[in-house]
């Protein structure tokens, strides 16, 4: 049999297995939803987190407005605020998430690429939450040919915002999209204190409105839908009068929008993940294989498809047919979204990758293989962590650090960052296990590096990556008695972003926001694990969370628990906690 | 040969420089015979400054030990060149014990002419350890004397054309950057004999490219009564205030001693008045405080309180202390910056022992700079632990209300740094979410005003990028409204005595006048007194017409461009130029120009420049912002507050006739003499000119002098006026500040209508206050020019 037949054959048989567990595929928690919030000021009063745990979303990121227009200019209402966006992901936001947030967000703080994102985002299916204030709308909207296009509204050419001193209280209208507004207690008056005037486009749906002005608008634009919410937080209320954003019901009203706009992705992805596997089939028989450049690029763009097993078990056995190592981008993305929802169907890949004598290629293939849950997975993953080293070929050749190496069956050298890498892999993979095997190991692990973790530093160096992936992985398999120690460093590392970000501890304008891509992505991969970790710890992961009075603890409480069953333990545990969204996590119904 | 010549001689004067031990003698006119002596005996050695850029000329001992007292170290050395980059950058570091004194080429008037460079130390009584053995070895007393140069590419090419030593012989021939060329050869045969060490016979110095040269020291013990401070209770007074001063002495001898007490009062330029005299015995130890009133009453402007103990045939004690009194601050500001107070006083005691530091170094208030949760809408904290809003500096509500206490306890003045454009962080993001009709733009990172809360939590040690929003136009009133209420809470809270804006725009926002009029009346209609500073570009403000309502009632500005451009190496002739104008924009105006002092004594600027620049702020009234003057060779920042009668008083107007009615001698030599000049009716018959005599050329450039070039010190300067007929002439004074704030009378004749006089000595600058009786004004006086204002 040629090499390209046996290839092909593996590919008709993944594909297969992807048929069969797309028919056999059990309902289990919800699958994981992402949404990117572009924060802009005053982004708590809308309670985002508290509607997002509504809606069932789990993984969520942030990138931040900025305005810098020079100091102690006393400009006019309209003026241009040199508008950016800080601590945008390198990877395509508007491909890997199921809703796109601009909250208070000037439509010039959007680079191109991602406004031309924010397009393909919402054709394909994706969901689109634009919400009101003081910086967005308005002129800045109607200019911004993207947002004009995908808004269901036409933005006015001046300033749009109009003060209601009074209030004007929400209402929902009798439009059917409405409907799922309907059972709220709509008798309290929540009131809006400043509006955007805008003009519903033709075929919008108006389902909330004040005062006779759309409040809340709906549409769809391709596959996807778009929802304008043309209220603000804006204003002071008066006596006797109930702020929207103070009202009890008001993360229900945004959860049910969020839930709205992320439906078309959510109910589509088994379709759009079988229709994918097999555009990529046909690519490669086409061109006989992809070059890694090729197909990470196809993998990335395709990452929310990647939650499935047998999607997964595809995108291994592409990367493991293809010569080359994965760049860092690639490996980091991979990694985190790709590892953690691996499978049985994975494992053939899984070993091809371990033995491709890449270091990134072994990374990814351990952390699968921990996935695949063969049997010797633990043993083999062990024998990566302790040596750091890649093995090329069927014959485990181990090469002394120093001694050169080449392809065709020989070792390849493992530096210090390549070997880091792959132990990053190996521990990755043996949480994936599942399996209380690989605690022993994980133990010898964190009794090795706690020693030598430096604690938060502002920046996450290799030691201090192994330190916390050890942990995790600890949790992942089951062992509940890792939750408050994970959950701990888990916090603090949402307070190590936000120095990193801020400048640091001196006076002077250090250049350490450096860290914080770094960080951000190292976050994103511990939430993305901590999202599919098992159901046995999830009780011991709320009661951690409850006892944490701070309210950016709430992103890392929906990456646990977001859409997921949880035991009544569980929810009890939940229901303490001070913050409102780690609450709210609670009452959302299975 | 050459060689072997130099090795020849070099064990004749290898011995040359040997001192280990140091004569005591007990009293000054000993000291000064034994200095004479050597002197006359031709003792002591030059070092070649070009054998090294390190060397020591003293590693000694006390011939014997020394008793618990009070001594000086007598160190004769002299340096030469002078004005020379092989010098400019000497420093000569002289240690007795623990107590060490820098001198630098500043100190060495002539070339190769010796100076009497002296250490006041005290040798305090040794504790006694019960279980040290009797003949434990005393503790060693170094008496060092060593000397550096800079190591920069400048100094080392210049030093490098100078004769190479024998002790590192280079023949490289052709290379005049590294080692002789023939024609250093040739001096270099001609050269004294030189020892290992890099030294020559005193009669050979002369001979050295650069030298410098020490004769044998000498400790002279001195009276042991020692006046550890003298103090007048505040370092401003209200009219009106009762002032009281307090001098402590100390016997810091090993048995009783005894010294004549003298405690005076000087008011202006008055005569001292005495207000203590005794002879007093303080045992061995002991400590002895005098306490007492001093009269304010009908005083104005500067004044000093001294105390001193003077003993038989001994050097005694003595030192003052100087204070002003004033209704308004500013006229007599020295201000220093204060960011971060953070809890550093939440103990009184630590707040009185800073302020006490801050009035040592002679600042008169301070500013609080970027201190306010926001910088225009929140002055009053809400938490004990409060965080500025500009770059997140901590503070205490506690440790802020002990600062300006302990301030006001010693006369200092409180600054509270505020904009009027917009505010600060999350108070101002919030107040424009609640008040978006307020606000235009806005200048933020979302991820920072987020993360705010996180200092207090601790979780963030400082958020260092600076949101702020910006009013709308036009802005309303409510804005500046609760901007004035919150002004006048934190008055109350904490006792501030002004607000000092960083951001003013007359020129383009005409609104900006009536507001901050408004804040003003507010303001100072409950908290009387209340001042206000601005920073400034004095000529738009004055273009914009807005300058008026900025320093009406005697407010400050602060303008900080001047010393921003000392980087660019300005010459101090342009320097004083630009301060000048300053001075007659701001004074025209009844203000005061308080103008950042920037420094100009660290690397590349050298104490030259700092004498210079200080001299220029001074003589053109400028009160130096933030920084002090120069305070090692002299007093600046303390003779400003002593004599600023006749530095900041804004009522002195311009001489445009000063050559009409001034002969100076040598006037080429002093630096717009003509310019600096002022005048002013004293009330009744009194009239008043004062002159600077500012001893500098106008080319010097700021931070690119190393050599320290200056013209040499004038001695008996003549000086002669013209004035009316029937003028009385009521006397003369020469004021300097080095090496302390002090004045002298000059005697001065009057014939006819001319009055002469003359200034003993001008090193660098010397302020010339001459006072006459007349009913006439000055002959031809012209009135002023309009400011030259340059677009």
């Amino acid at each position: 049999m040629t090499t390209f037949a046996r290839i092909h054959a593996a590919w008709l048989a993944a594909l297969l297995v992807l048929l069969l567990a797309q028919a056999l595929h059990a309902q289990a928690d919800a699958s994981v939803r992402r949404a990117h919030i572009v924060t802009g000021l005053w982004h708590r009063f809308y309670r985002l987190d508290e509607a997002l745990a509504r809606a069932k979303f789990s993984i969520t990121s942030q990138s931040w407005a900025s305005a810098t227009n020079g100091f102690g200019f006393a400009g006019p209402w309209e003026g241009d605020y040199g508008s950016g966006l800080e601590h945008l992901p390198a990877l395509d936001v508007c491909a890997t998430n199921d809703v796109i947030v601009l909250c208070n967000v000037n439509g010039r703080a959007l680079p191109q690429e991602l406004l031309a994102g924010l397009k393909r985002h919402v054709e394909r299916g994706g969901g689109l939450l634009m919400l009101g204030g003081r910086f967005a709308f308005g002129p800045q909207y109607r200019g911004t040919p993207a947002l004009a296009e995908l808004a269901p509204v036409e933005f006015g050419e001046k300033l749009d915002l109009r003060a209601e001193p009074a209030g004007l209280a929400l209402r929902p209208t009798d439009d059917p999209w409405a409907k799922p507004l309907a059972g709220l207690t709509w008798d309290k008056s929540p009131a809006l204190f400043w509006r955007h005037e805008v003009k519903p486009k033709p075929g919008a749906h108006v389902v909330l409105e004040a005062g006779g002005q759309p409040a809340l608008v709906l549409g769809t634009f391709g596959k996807g839908r778009v929802a304008l919410f043309a209220g603000t937080v804006l204003g002071e209320p008066g006596a006797g009068t109930l702020p929207f954003w103070e009202w009890s019901d008001w993360p229900a009203a945004l959860g049910a929008t969020m839930d709205w706009l992320a439906e078309p992705l959510s109910a589509g992805r088994a379709e759009a993940a079988a229709a994918w596997g097999r555009e990529l089939r046909q690519q490669v028989d086409q061109i006989g294989g992809l070059k890694i450049d090729a197909l990470t690029a196809r993998l990335l763009a395709a990452l929310p498809l990647l939650d499935d097993p047998s999607t997964a078990a595809l995108a291994l056995r592409a990367l493991a047919d293809c010569d080359g190592d994965l760049s860092d981008t690639a490996w980091e993305a991979l990694l985190t979204r790709l590892a953690p929802h691996c499978g049985e169907g994975s494992a053939a890949a899984a070993e091809a990758l371990v033995k491709s004598g890449r270091p990134r290629k072994t990374s990814l293939g351990l952390a699968a293989l921990g996935g695949a849950r063969g049997a010797g997975a633990v043993a083999t993953l062990r024998s990566f962590y302790i040596s750091g080293m890649v093995k090329a070929g069927a014959a485990a050749v181990s090469v002394d650090p120093g001694a050169a190496g080449g392809v065709d069956g020989a070792a390849l050298v493992a530096t210090p960052e390549d070997a880091h890498v792959i132990r990053l892999g190996a521990l990755v993979g043996l949480g994936m296990t599942r399996d209380a095997a690989a605690r022993p190991v994980l133990r010898t692990a964190l009794e090795e590096l706690a020693g030598k973790s430096p604690g938060h530093p502002d920046g996450l160096d290799a030691v201090e990556q192994s330190f916390q992936q050890a942990w995790l992985s600890t949790l992942l398999t089951g062992d509940a008695s890792a939750a408050p120690r994970v959950v701990d460093i888990l916090t603090e590392n949402i307070y190590a972003i936000s120095r990193a970000r801020s400048g640091g501890t001196d006076l002077e304008w250090p250049n350490l926001h450096r860290p914080t891509p770094q960080m951000l992505r190292w976050q994103q991969l511990q939430w993305e694990q901590l999202a599919s970790a098992p159901a046995g710890v999830r009780a011991a992961i709320a009661e951690r969370l409850a006892a944490i009075d701070e309210v950016r603890v709430a992103p890392l409480a929906l990456a646990a628990l977001g859409g997921k069953a949880l035991s009544p333990e569980a929810a009890a545990a939940l229901k303490r906690s001070p913050v409102a969204a780690v609450r709210a996590l609670a009452q959302v119904p299975p | 040969m050459a060689a072997a010549l130099f090795v020849a001689c070099a064990a004749d004067v290898a011995q040359a420089g040997d001192t280990t031990k140091v004569v005591v003698v007990d009293g000054a006119e000993p000291a000064a015979a034994v200095l004479a002596k050597s002197a006359a005996a031709g003792e002591g050695f030059a070092a070649d400054l070009g054998k090294d850029f390190t060397g020591s000329l003293l590693a000694a001992a006390p011939e014997r030990p020394l008793a618990p007292g009070r001594y000086r170290l007598h160190v004769p050395l002299a340096l030469a060149p002078l004005g020379d980059v092989k010098t400019g950058g000497l420093q000569v570091n002289v240690l007795a014990g623990q107590t060490q004194r820098r001198f630098h080429a500043l100190h060495f008037e002539e070339p190769g002419k010796f100076i009497d460079a002296t250490l006041d130390f005290t040798v305090a009584a040794p504790a006694v350890d019960p279980a040290a053995p009797s003949d434990a070895k005393p503790v060693p007393f170094p008496i060092t004397v060593n000397w550096t140069l800079p190591n920069d590419k400048k100094n080392k090419f210049e030093r490098d054309k100078t004769i190479v030593t024998p002790a590192e012989p280079d023949l490289s021939i052709g290379d005049k950057r590294s080692g002789p060329s023939l024609d250093d050869l040739s001096s270099a045969m001609a050269a004294p004999k030189i020892s290992r060490e890099g030294q020559v016979p005193l009669a050979e110095a002369g001979r050295l490219p650069a030298s410098i040269a020490m004769r044998p020291p000498v400790i002279e013990r001195m009276s042991p009564i020692a006046l550890v401070s003298v103090r007048a209770s505040k370092a401003v007074y209200k009219p009106g205030e009762p002032g009281a001063a307090t001098a402590v002495f100390r016997n810091v001898g090993d048995r009783a001693a005894s010294a004549e007490i003298a405690v005076e009062l000087t008011k202006g330029l008055g005569e001292p008045k005495s207000l203590h005299t005794e002879k007093r015995t303080i045992e061995a130890g002991a400590t002895w405080t005098w306490t007492g009133p001093i009269d304010l009453a009908g005083m104005r402007w500067g004044g000093q309180v001294s105390a001193r103990a003077a003993a038989a045939g001994m050097t005694g004690d003595a030192g003052s202390d100087c204070f002003a009194v004033t209704d308004n601050f500013f006229e007599v500001a020295c201000v220093t910056g204060q960011p971060g107070i953070g809890k550093r006083f939440d103990d009184p005691a630590a707040a009185r022992a800073f302020v006490t530091l801050l009035r040592d170094q002679g600042f008169t208030a301070f500013e609080a700079f970027f201190w306010a949760p926001c910088d225009m809408f929140k002055f009053t904290p809400e938490t004990e632990v409060f965080f500025g809003g500009q770059h997140g500096y901590s503070a205490t509500i506690t440790s802020t209300r002990n600062l300006i206490a302990a301030a006001h306890e010693q006369g200092l003045s409180a600054t509270v740094y505020a904009n009027f454009f917009g505010g600060s962080s999350v108070p101002a993001m919030e107040l424009m979410r609640k008040r978006p009709e307020w606000f235009g733009n806005a200048e933020y990172r979302a991820a920072i005003v987020d993360d705010f809360d996180l200092m207090a939590k601790g979780k963030l040690g400082g958020a260092l990028f600076w949101s702020h929003n910006q009013l709308n136009l036009p802005p309303p009133d409510a804005a500046f409204k609760l901007h004035a209420q919150e002004l006048i809470a934190s008055h109350k809270q904490f006792g501030w005595d002004a607000t000092r804006y960083d951001s003013f725009y007359p020129l383009t926002q005409e609104w900006m006048k009536p507001a901050l009029a408004m804040v003003r009346r507010m303001v100072e209609a409950e908290a009387p007194g209340y001042r206000w500073a601005y920073n400034s570009i004095p000529s738009r403000d004055y273009r914009a017409g807005a300058i008026e309502g900025m320093l009406s009632g005697g407010g400050l500005i602060m303008e900080e461009a001047l010393s921003q451009g000392f980087g660019g190496a300005p010459p101090i002739g342009g320097v004083a130029d630009q301060l000048m104008l300053l001075r007659h924009i701001v004074w025209t105006f009844g203000g005061h120009n308080g103008t950042i002092y920037r420094k100009p004594r660290e690397a590349p600027f050298t104490p030259l420049d700092d004498i210079y620049a200080s001299s220029a702020y001074l003589a053109a009234g400028a009160h130096p912002y933030y920084t002090p003057l120069e305070g090692e060779m002299g007093k600046h920042n303390r003779f400003a507050l002593r004599y600023g009668e006749f530095l900041f008083n804004n009522k002195l107007a311009p001489l445009p006739n000063a050559k009409d009615v001034v002969q100076l001698g040598s006037a080429d030599r002093f630096l717009h003499w003509d310019r600096f000049a002022r005048s002013i009716d004293l009330g009744g018959t009194g009239r008043r000119i004062v002159l600077h005599l500012f001893n500098a050329r106008g080319e010097h450039r700021l931070g690119a002098s190393p050599e320290m070039k200056r013209p040499p010190t004038l001695e008996n300067v003549p000086i002669a006026l013209d004035l009316p007929p029937g003028s009385r002439l009521r006397g003369a004074w020469s004021l300097c500040p080095v090496p302390e704030p002090g004045h002298q009378a000059l005697p001065a004749a009057m014939e006819g209508t001319r009055v002469t006089l003359t200034v003993p000595r001008v090193r660098f600058w010397n302020v010339v206050v001459v006072d006459w009786d007349s009913d006439q004004p000055l002959p031809a006086q012209k009135p002023a020019p309009p400011p030259e204002v340059k677009q």
